[in-house]
């Protein structure tokens, strides 16, 4: 593969999710050890969720149409990237800013009750038809912000934050655009609950990963993007960058439609793909944020491959203060990804008390002071997805 | 600026019209119309839409019925308009290779396996519901059954931007290639119908949905439900055997700002929709010559594809322009804007 030697400078983060409503709420939380759990029913029991406090939500959350969440988060998560970045609305509609955001929930159209009434021969309103068509995660950021450059839609499943963060890369250093919005969003909702509990890899505790006794993943919500901008535009407004992305890798196991391919072979190839356009070797890199969904298969494929490429790098999943944000998980774990870059350290992997004799991997199990510059976060998805994006963080 | 171009190695087409390049000059020869009546629950009673109704079958003779089995209509419309395009390309299935990237843009998703999944939740109450749907009723459940099928390690990707959902996949595509990321694209738009699509075109647009489609009827709505798959294999200039020419400039702009080249034929992706008329109609009006192909396959976000498609299969017929001007435009204004060359004479005119 070609190197392309043109990392991007991140100029602005926005992150909400369960550990917090902006990004130094997310930090604060992610250090201090604290994760809030809620308790939702589902099909007549309660699972554990990691839901937004219904305090920081964005405006109008519960109370416009449902498909809109995911839209809002990225709203909400692209003003906060974008005040951090010092841009203002007047500068952004002189410049041409593409938009490319990640997501599951927020590009499918599932609404229950519109569903129910369908089947049911009840003629349902249209109505949710018509906000599901102004819903669209990408389009919803380019119109709040007044925005006409690209907007791209992602639904790589989990995967999905990541790959929008890679692609937007691609587009600045092309020139597609001068900067572009990057990230991923996405909402609880009980249909996608139902599906994950129909797969048996929903935990009916708080999410353990890499634990020896973890039973799956918890869903959880919110949005994490990054101002991706070009050196140009950075350098000419004097713009403070705060990492730069150096690497990306997508590759695809071919394996199964749902579970992970066991020897992680697509995941190393997205890593080796994201080293070799950063132009690092596999020593370079100083800590890793796991997937870590904690799901038996998914763990156990990081579990045994960072081991074995990335010996002595400590690494943990953030998925047991966030929940498993799906779409937005990428994006929510590149912003944490940079944040542990600037802290110079990462946070304990919540969730996890005893090893599984599976695999060698452990990950930290107290918040761990990193010396170097790269920070590597990695996504799997269903239908064997994976990407790998390095950061570099700023000296 | 010029952009360096991508040829067009391979093209497979899948829609009303039936199955490949012959069944699509055949319809472009004589003329497109709907081929199904979709029965639909309106409000004034049971009513029977027209529609462009894709059939399967023919994947069988791609893939094996064991991995056919646990593979959605959606998967499938993908695998046969991939597989048509591989062969029409000269490759050979299964691929296996990893500097392949796959990319897949697509309006709705898999529209039918989203509401069988919620059925299978609806008529379980209490139990859990179907495993296989709910991995199925993901969008991208289309390129990872291809990446299984063609055994693809390259990159993937599923974009759904409505009717932007090609040039904002192809402006990606286009990446991967002149990054180096990939050494061949193959990318496709896949969309399908569905029993809540034939509902919605009742309830948004009553008798307009009953057809034909008129796509320069600027002010009536006629657009026709359609369904389909169009791939086109990508790669460098330069790299493959240029087979039907090349995309010379993907873009995505604002309507008004959209500018057509003097010489092109602007192809529109006028559907029947009105709400995107006035559009279509103020770039008409820049352009010498234009055409709409969306009679042959129906009224679809991903249309833009099956036009760029079915462009190249139409230039090479001698008494056509050769190059071309595709643009896509949606409820916002945004414009997709795709220019191409072709016409290097490759098959036999029909």
């Amino acid at each position: 593969m070609m190197s392309t030697n043109g990392a991007v400078p991140v100029t602005g983060l926005g992150c909400l999710c369960a550990a917090g409503a902006a990004v130094a709420q997310v930090a604060e939380t992610l250090f201090a050890g604290r994760r809030r759990v809620a308790w939702r029913q589902v099909r007549g029991e309660s699972y554990p969720v990691f839901p937004l406090d219904s305090l920081s939500v964005p405006d109008g959350y519960y109370e416009g149409p449902e498909c809109k969440r995911c839209g809002r988060l990225a709203v909400a998560a692209a003003r906060e990237a974008l005040g951090q970045a010092g841009l203002t609305p007047e500068w952004l509609q002189r410049r041409r800013v593409g938009v490319c955001i990640g997501t599951t929930v927020g590009s499918a159209m599932n609404n229950e009750a519109f569903y129910r009434d369908f089947r049911a021969g009840r003629l349902p309103s249209i109505e949710p038809i018509r906000h599901y068509l102004q819903a669209n995660p990408a389009a919803m950021v380019a119109q709040a912000f007044g925005l006409t450059g690209p907007c791209q839609t992602i639904a790589n499943a989990c995967s999905s934050g990541g790959v929008a963060i890679g692609h937007a890369a691609e587009w600045v250093r092309a020139g597609v655009c001068d900067l572009a919005i990057a990230g991923g969003a996405d909402m609880l909702c009980n249909v996608i609950h139902a599906g994950f509990l129909s797969l048996l890899i929903t935990d009916p505790q708080p999410c353990r990963p890499f634990d020896r006794n973890r039973r799956g993943l918890n869903l959880g919500e919110g949005a994490g993007v990054v101002v991706l901008e070009s050196e140009a535009s950075a350098r000419e407004r004097d713009a403070r960058i705060q990492a730069r992305l150096c690497g990306y890798g997508n590759a695809c196991d071919a394996y199964h439609i749902s579970a992970p391919e066991p020897s992680g072979r697509g995941l190393r190839r997205a890593m080796d793909q994201a080293l070799t356009e950063a132009r690092l070797s596999t020593g370079d890199i100083d800590f890793i944020n796991a997937h870590g969904t904690g799901t038996p298969e998914n763990d156990g494929v990081e579990g045994r491959l960072f081991p074995a490429l990335f010996p002595g790098v400590p690494f943990g999943s953030t998925k047991g203060f966030t929940g498993h944000t799906l779409g937005a998980a990428g994006g929510i774990e590149a912003v944490i990804t940079v944040v542990c870059l600037q802290q110079k350290r990462i946070p304990a992997n919540i969730g996890f008390e005893e090893p599984d004799p599976d695999f060698p991997g452990r990950p930290v199990v107290e918040n761990t002071p990193i010396a170097g510059r790269y920070g590597l976060s990695d996504s799997v998805a269903f239908g064997g997805n994976n990407v790998a994006l390095i950061f570099q963080g700023q000296s | 600026m010029t952009e360096p171009a991508l040829t067009i190695t391979g093209i497979g087409l899948v829609g009303g019209f039936g199955s490949g390049k012959q069944a699509l000059l055949e319809a472009l020869h004589h003329g497109g119309k709907p081929n199904a009546a979709v029965p639909v629950m309106g409000l004034s009673g049971p009513r029977q839409l027209p529609a462009y109704q894709v059939d399967v079958s023919p994947v069988a003779r791609f893939v094996p019925p064991a991995a056919l089995r646990r593979m959605n209509r959606f998967a499938k419309l993908a695998v046969l308009g991939a597989s048509l395009a591989l062969e029409d390309a000269g490759w050979s299935m299964p691929l296996r290779r990893d500097g392949v990237g796959l990319v897949i843009a697509s309006g709705y998703g898999a529209s039918r396996s989203t509401f069988d999944f919620l059925d299978s939740m609806i008529d379980d109450e209490g139990h859990y519901p179907s495993p296989t749907l709910f991995s199925n009723s993901v969008h991208s459940s289309a390129a990872s059954h291809l990446s299984i099928v063609l055994e693809l390690g390259g990159p993937c990707l599923t974009v759904s931007q409505f009717e932007m959902s090609t040039v904002s996949a192809l402006l990606t595509a286009r990446q991967w290639l002149l990054e180096g990321r990939v050494e061949a694209v193959l990318f496709g738009a896949v969309d399908e119908i569905c029993p809540v699509l034939g509902y919605c075109y009742d309830r948004f647009f009553g008798v307009g949905a009953d057809g034909p489609i008129e796509p320069f009827a600027w002010d009536k709505q006629t657009a026709v439900m359609g369904e389909g798959a169009a791939f086109l294999l990508l790669e460098r200039a330069g790299d493959g055997d240029s087979t039907y020419g090349q995309l010379d400039r993907v873009s995505w702009t604002q309507s008004r700002d959209a500018a057509i080249p003097p010489d092109s034929l602007l192809v529109l992706g006028a559907d029947g929709h009105t709400c995107y008329a006035k559009d279509y109609r103020r770039l008409s009006e820049q352009s010498r010559s234009c055409i709409a192909y969306t009679p042959l396959y129906g009224s679809l976000p991903g249309g833009q594809t099956f036009d760029i498609a079915i462009a190249a299969l139409a230039t090479e017929q001698p008494s056509e322009p050769r190059r071309i001007c595709s643009v896509k435009c949606d409820a916002q204004s945004n414009c997709g804007v795709i220019e191409c060359s072709f016409g290097r004479p490759h098959h036999q005119p029909v």
